[in-house]
């Protein structure tokens, strides 16, 4: 791919949403070297459907689907090394460091509690996360908002049940 | 004890912290011009490494049957099933090739592009097994054929040194595909029926 072909559009739109990128790898990857792997292969997958990008929904809810459906549906082969923390996890620290740390606490037990969900539930959760509506989390999933409801209140349930778990445990 | 909707603030933050630490554009044109690999970038190394290892034991083949000289298989029937091998691997590789270079559209929604995925991988994956089963039966058979040699293949010792043949390779060529295309195919199928649920 020329440098001259790339379309200074489809760069500016990589370059403004490249978080929703970032939170999709921070959410699927344990490992810097993995997370820049998947980066690269987003935004791969990005430039070659860029030119079906129709329009019909907004263009985060799109690179969203795209971000997710790479990272869950992709072939990566596992790696058999210890895992590293989660960057969004040791970025959590650095956002609350030593203000609150009850609350910091509190948000380790949640993170833990969603890295164990499934692949499915975890894109649930990042898009209720990302305050996208039922219907947009549906568009991007694939599965009615109805069926989006129903999921969001059993891992909302699967969660609480988590993290009560892991407090009683430490009690 | 937190709920999921305390979580939304500090993930609103995750958002600025990454924003602060954003790539520049001419680091996404970097990445974009870097040759990252695609799923079908993956499954296309598997079956070159695939076509290496059919080359050595084709050679590896051919050398056996040069120095033990096997009576009664002439060099016509050999190099008649080699022939078979050589272009129904060609059109193999050509055809599965083409079905993993569409096993990924990332812009479908989550469920349908699963789907497609989890179709054409099982289709890639039952494709090998009956090649491995068939193949070498097949050419064997065609060779001696053409060679109007086919008492030989007929002969119930012949019969079971191709069954046993056949055994020896399909087990770790089955075991290979539980742990390439399989496993791959086992999680998009978890993905798929936690959606469908």
């Amino acid at each position: 791919m020329a440098k001259t072909q790339i379309d200074q559009e489809f760069i500016q739109l990589v370059t403004e949403n490249q978080g929703i990128i970032h939170k999709v790898c921070g959410m699927y990857c344990n490992t810097q070297q993995d997370r820049d792997d998947l980066f690269q292969e987003v935004v791969l997958q990005i430039w070659r459907s860029y030119g079906s990008f129709k329009g019909n929904s907004k263009i985060t809810t799109w690179m969203y689907r795209i971000a997710l459906n790479t990272a869950i549906s992709g072939f990566r082969k596992k790696k058999r090394r210890p895992q590293e923390q989660s960057i969004s996890l040791a970025e959590f620290q650095l956002a609350d460091s030593p203000v609150d740390v009850e609350f910091e606490e509190k948000l380790k037990v949640m993170y833990t509690a969603i890295n164990q969900l499934n692949k499915v539930e975890k894109a649930i959760v990042m898009l209720y996360l990302e305050e996208q509506s039922y219907e947009e989390i549906a568009e991007v999933v694939g599965i009615t908002p109805t069926n989006v409801g129903v999921k969001l209140h059993r891992i909302k349930n699967k969660l609480s049940k988590m993290v009560k778990k892991r407090y009683d445990g430490v009690r | 004890m937190m709920e999921l909707d305390e979580l939304k603030n500090a993930w609103r933050k995750l958002g600025e912290i990454q924003n602060e630490n954003a790539l520049s554009a001419e680091e996404i044109v970097r990445l974009v011009q870097a040759r990252a690999v695609s799923t079908a970038g993956r499954f296309g190394r598997f079956m070159l490494v695939e076509l290496l290892v059919s080359v050595v034991v084709l050679v590896l083949f051919w050398w056996v049957f040069k120095t033990y000289r096997f009576p009664d298989i002439s060099v016509e029937m050999m190099q008649g099933i080699y022939a078979f091998l050589i272009v129904l691997g060609a059109v193999f590789y050509a055809l599965q090739y083409r079905s993993v270079k569409r096993v990924q559209n990332a812009a479908l929604d989550l469920r349908t592009s699963l789907r497609e995925a989890a179709t054409t991988t099982r289709r890639v994956i039952s494709s090998y097994r009956v090649l491995m089963i068939l193949s070498p039966t097949i050419g064997v058979l065609l060779s001696f054929w053409s060679t109007n040699r086919l008492d030989i293949f007929f002969h119930p010792l012949f019969l079971l040194v191709l069954a046993a043949f056949t055994l020896l390779y399909y087990f770790p060529c089955n075991w290979y595909l539980k742990r390439t295309y399989g496993k791959h195919y086992e999680e998009l199928m978890a993905c798929l029926n936690e959606l469908e649920e």
